[in-house]
């Protein structure tokens, strides 16, 4: 329908804008389209929410953390750092 | 935990540190050392060297807190330390591992473009094959964390690295730009394409099932 | 200022997912927040533009900015639920409208919007009968009056005024 509607954005258009979107960085009239365009779209919005969960997972994926035998490294790098000061 | 400004705890932190305190030196390196081989681990190619990098760093840490500024986050300040080193090493390392957004291709798409209907349809431009929707209690299951870093493993470096310090180590925007020396708008152009690519990877193991 | 927002169920922003207060609590923009981020809500003609779950009255304080299609204000609070709010009747209107649209120009394209007009939720018949309103006048400023009418037939149905 952009053919019909050319001030109105395409979903493939949409797909394109969502990091700007998300991080607040698009200008106030194309973020206003693109919200209007979610108020119907189920589809982007399944897409956004896709996007949000990517994140999601994205920031779950490192829970290591530092064993004691990497610590005691660390400090001893530490201390030869100190008494060479 | 993508602190822009410099908090109470951080500058006692630093103050602490600049005594040569051994505490506070434990305390910073329980917080940052994972991240730092990680950071470091995408633009070398071994955990080792990463590892290597990341104990270098923290030297560079001890000598340079004297001259900390606070005027980024200690983190992001550390993770430009880090990304520094690393940077030096790959290059020694005969690999290049430069960042850099030109090798990136200039048309790289969010979704593939057969998804949409085609120029002349009438809804061109629309979902001709929408994403369906992700069963939230797939998403934190093992299978999917494992295929989910693997997914990040195949991403050119210049977006594996902003998406892994964005995304994975939770840095700001500001914090990655620093750290990595890159614009404010490559960093977005690179992390769209990162979590765009992300997501198509996921999503075929994660369409709910019928 | 009494203006219409539409929220998700629970008075949950759609976009921000802000939790309104339903004891009528003002709900502010952060000191210093860049413009686009106030409190955003609807003037009658703009109301179908933001179809949602649950439409409110409210009122809007502070520094008002009136833009096409929404005004933003630095404050905002809930006052009462419009619980004449139909999703199906408004739907059914937009039906209707599609069909006279369709009936003034006789094409397969528009028999393809009235087939899907009748069969989709009220946010999507409120759009697919604007692009039919556009398909029908050849233009693009259609497509925003088509909105503003169906604005106002809601504004009717619902008997909202602004004061």
């Amino acid at each position: 329908m952009s053919s019909r509607v050319p001030d109105q954005p395409t979903c493939r258009e949409i797909v394109e804008l969502i990091t700007d979107y998300l991080e607040g960085r698009l200008p106030l009239e194309a973020r206003t389209r693109l919200e209007q365009h979610l108020v119907f779209c189920d589809w982007c919005r399944v897409y956004l929410e896709q996007i949000h969960q990517t994140i999601r997972v994205a920031g779950a994926v490192t829970e290591e953390s530092l064993s004691p035998e990497k610590r005691e490294e660390l400090v001893r790098l530490f201390r030869d750092w100190k008494g060479k000061k | 935990m993508s602190s822009a400004g410099v908090d109470q705890g951080e500058l006692e932190l630093v103050a602490s540190l600049r005594e040569c305190d051994e505490a506070a030196f434990v305390a910073l390196v329980q917080k940052c050392h994972p991240s730092m081989v990680r950071v470091a681990r995408v633009f070398v190619t071994s955990e080792a060297v990463a590892e290597e990098v990341a104990q270098e760093s923290w030297l560079a840490v001890l000598e340079g807190i004297g001259g900390f500024q606070g005027r980024s986050s200690l983190r992001s300040w550390i993770f430009s330390i880090v990304a520094n080193r690393a940077r030096t090493h790959a290059q020694r390392e005969g690999r290049s591992a430069p960042f850099s957004s030109f090798q990136e291709q200039e048309d790289e798409v969010a979704v593939d473009p057969d998804r949409f209907n085609p120029p002349g349809h009438r809804w061109e431009g629309h979902w001709s094959a929408p994403p369906e929707r992700w069963a939230d209690e797939q998403l934190l299951i093992q299978e999917t964390l494992q295929l989910t870093k693997k997914a990040m493993e195949t991403l050119p470096p210049a977006q594996r690295q902003v998406i892994e310090l964005r995304d994975v180590e939770g840095c700001s925007a500001e914090e990655v730009c620093e750290a990595l020396g890159v614009s404010d708008g490559n960093q977005r152009v690179l992390l769209h394409r990162a979590r765009s690519r992300v997501r198509a990877i996921l999503e075929p193991h994660l369409r709910r099932t019928a | 200022m009494i203006a219409f927002k539409w929220l998700g169920r629970g008075a949950i922003a759609p976009f921000t997912g802000v939790h309104w207060p339903a004891d009528g609590g003002w709900v502010s923009a952060p000191a210093g927040a860049p413009e686009g981020s106030g409190v955003h809500a609807c003037r009658l003609a703009q109301l179908a533009w933001w179809v949602g779950e649950d439409l409110w009255r409210v009122e809007l304080d502070g520094r008002i900015v009136e833009r096409e299609t929404e005004v933003e204000a630095e404050r905002g609070r809930l006052l009462e639920p419009i619980t004449a709010w139909n999703p199906a009747a408004f739907a059914q209107a937009c039906v209707a409208r599609t069909i006279a649209f369709a009936s003034e120009v006789p094409t397969p394209e528009m028999a393809d919007y009235v087939a899907m007009v009748k069969v989709v939720d009220a946010p999507k018949a409120s759009f697919v009968s604007a692009v039919a309103a556009a398909a029908v006048r050849g233009t693009q400023k259609a497509f925003a009056e088509e909105r503003a009418l169906q604005s106002q037939w809601l504004a009717r149905a619902l008997d909202l005024r602004e004061a």
